[in-house]
């Protein structure tokens, strides 16, 4: 005989007590989809329903924290509570009708969170610790660690995760589409062949300028001409200052696009979580201009230099006629 | 750092975690400043993009200029509907490393990375909060979370319903206006991967010689500076958000820690010092000093791209001065980057993949 499932009272109580009412609970519940898991989860939330807020939130924290202590232990059991935890907390929500929906979700979603926070740390530090952590602490792991950082902070690592999202969507292309990108992979492919292993100072290799030269002025028209002219001035001189700038302005623009690409469960790169920093502010209304510039430019110095206003700069090394231009250029 | 950061690291400095952590005033260590002779700065051009590389931005292009639709709050959500969230990862009760991704782009399509979040969030409602309990699956970044259970936490703040152009359409090539031709937007396409992979390389290049800089100085880089610019950072990415969301100090406290514990952002931290070390004894030893123009220069390129004209700074710098000092030292630090790069050999390779 199968035992039915039960929603954890404590949680059961916790969907109780963000549901505004019996009837909006009812209604959510007989228009989900899933109504046997819900009519459960209302059923142990009538059961448990609270009588006194605080009893239900000790019992709530505590509940987790027994759970936390069974999986430190090793029994089978471990997450069988996170399932059903995580669908008492979608009805939770479920629940909430829109008019009083911002604080009540808000409220719920905390004490999830707060409830969530128990544990132990062996799986966090098996997760950091591939980067060095378990290995010991030797000069062979440092090394490990340096190298890791200095992978996880180039815009190759960035660029090359990008492109494998592409290739992983792929097969939804279109046939006609797919033929098309054969064609002109072929084509660009055997420009580089030609090329392949040539080391040369700068200019005269097949780059993207001269692709665009290839697909005809039509083409070189339509691509955005600020970033043809900036490739064109780096690949010419790419040290210097002129093309330091064309890199700030080409490598900024995408690093702010692929730190919506980077994936929640890892640390990415320092500049796109500077590049990520920037965006938020930018979309923030409530963002004064000055936390948006702020940002954006540490953004900025993270991603062209890897080097960072850092606290360095903040704890004395202003020279003394940086001050006196900055107190002249903004005034 | 702005005056919202500024709050959330007063805050949290009266925590026992924070005091834990900060002994006393932060020292910087002595640099002798390196020499710039024989510098290579070795630019390592990608591979041209294959054919499903090109394929795949191109659906992606196709789902960028796709019909949106705003759900209403309270409406589910469906399948293939784009989502902003907050979103939090919890492993075995704590935050996982890069756990919290705030006003956060989500797809909601199968992925292999997420066991079981699709189904999980599916049919929620707009403007509620999901907790989904998923597998990391075998294509997860973080190869140690891989198998591990994770707590997902989200909260669905905009979701948009998305109906993508049809790729073998007239309409199509029309809206995406890359050419007249399937084989000119994949043209189109090929070049601007080559420019991004090409620009990229160039900037990675650059870290090398700044690397090698230094390197060359050898200064060494306590834990307490690396702690506090670590702290630093936090603040301007996650703290201030964090904060506003009413994430209590102890929460604030444990999002902290997981930066502070990470070996690898640790590490980069470490390296990001040890460069501006080196910059500054260089500045210091040649005589560099800020030149007005460069700086001009440097903080209206940079701006540019974000819409912001000279006026526009001049306001932001006026109505608060730590953004005027801000600008004015990221600019700085440019201009001596500048400096030390000038001085490289430029060589350019085929990386081999």
């Amino acid at each position: 005989m199968t035992v039915p499932p039960r929603i954890p009272p404590a949680l059961a109580r916790r969907i109780w007590d963000a549901a505004p009412s019996a009837q909006t609970v009812m209604r959510t519940a007989a228009r989900a989809a899933n109504v046997t898991t819900q009519a459960l989860a209302l059923r142990d939330a009538w059961a448990n329903r609270p009588r006194n807020l605080a009893e239900v939130r000790a019992q709530t924290r505590q509940n987790f924290r027994n759970a936390a202590t069974t999986a430190r232990q090793g029994s089978a059991d471990v997450f069988s509570r996170g399932p059903m935890a995580a669908r008492g907390a979608r009805i939770a929500s479920a629940g909430i009708t829109a008019g009083n929906l911002p604080q009540t979700a808000r409220q719920a979603f905390g004490d999830v969170r707060q409830a969530l926070r128990t544990g132990s740390r062996a799986d966090i530090d098996r997760a950091i610790g591939s980067s060095g952590r378990l290995l010991g602490d030797t000069a062979g792991t440092a090394l490990h660690v340096t190298q890791l950082a200095r992978d996880a902070n180039r815009y190759g690592q960035a660029y090359r995760a990008a492109r494998q999202a592409y290739v992983a969507r792929a097969p939804e292309a279109p046939a006609a589409a797919r033929s098309a990108a054969r064609r002109v992979a072929a084509d660009t492919m055997r420009l580089r062949v030609n090329d392949a292993g040539r080391i040369s100072p700068g200019a005269g290799r097949p780059t993207a300028v001269q692709m665009q030269q290839r697909a005809g002025e039509a083409a070189a028209r339509r691509a955005p001409a600020q970033l043809a002219q900036s490739t064109a001035q780096s690949a010419a001189n790419a040290a210097s200052r002129a093309g330091r700038q064309a890199a700030v302005r080409v490598a900024t623009g995408q690093v702010a696009r692929l730190a919506g690409r980077l994936t929640p469960g890892v640390n990415g790169a320092m500049f796109v979580a500077d590049a990520a920093a920037a965006y938020q502010a930018w979309r923030d209304p409530n963002a004064s201009t000055g936390r948006r510039v702020t940002a954006t430019i540490t953004a900025l110095g993270s991603a062209a230099a890897a080097s960072n206003i850092p606290v360095v700069s903040q704890v004395g090394a202003v020279v003394s006629t940086l001050s006196s231009w900055v107190g002249s250029w903004f005034s | 750092m702005s005056l919202e950061a500024d709050h959330v690291l007063r805050k949290l400095q009266q925590l026992p975690i924070t005091r834990a952590l900060k002994k006393g005033a932060v020292a910087l260590p002595e640099v002798r400043a390196p020499s710039l002779d024989g510098l290579v700065m070795t630019v390592s051009l990608p591979p041209p993009p294959g054919e499903d590389e090109l394929s795949g931005r191109f659906v992606e292009l196709l789902r960028e200029h796709a019909a949106r639709r705003e759900r209403a709050p309270g409406e589910a959500i469906a399948r293939g509907d784009e989502l902003r969230v907050d979103l939090l990862v919890y492993v075995d009760g704590r935050l996982a490393p890069g756990g919290v991704k705030l006003d956060y782009v989500l797809d909601l399509v199968d992925d292999p990375a997420f066991e079981g979040l699709l189904e999980q969030l599916e049919g929620a409602p707009v403007g509620g909060a999901v907790t989904a309990s998923v597998v990391l699956g075998p294509t997860h970044p973080n190869e140690a979370l891989r198998g591990a259970r994770a707590e997902l936490l989200i909260e669905v703040l905009h979701a948009y319903e998305v109906t993508p152009l049809d790729g073998g359409s007239e309409a199509a090539l029309k809206a995406l206006d890359r050419g007249a031709t399937l084989d000119e937007v994949m043209e189109s396409i090929a070049v601007e991967l080559m420019q991004l992979g090409e620009a990229g390389a160039r900037v990675d290049a650059e870290q090398d010689v700044l690397d090698e800089v230094a390197a060359r100085a050898g200064a060494e880089v306590s834990d307490a500076l690396v702690d506090e610019e670590l702290r630093r950072r936090w603040a301007v990415a996650e703290g201030t958000q964090l904060s506003a969301k009413g994430f209590d100090g102890e929460e604030q406290a444990e999002a902290l820690q997981s930066w502070l514990d990470d070996p690898v952002a640790r590490e980069a931290a470490r390296r990001v010092l040890r460069v501006s070390l080196a910059l500054k004894a260089i500045a210091e030893r040649d005589g560099v000093q800020p030149d007005a123009a460069q700086l001009e220069e440097i903080m209206l390129a940079a701006a540019a791209p974000l819409g912001l004209d000279a006026a526009a700074l001049k306001e932001a710098g006026k109505a608060d001065p730590s953004v005027a000092r801000a600008l004015a030292e990221a600019a700085w630090q440019q201009q001596l980057v500048g400096y030390v790069l000038e001085r490289a050999e430029v060589r350019e390779v085929q990386a081999a993949s």
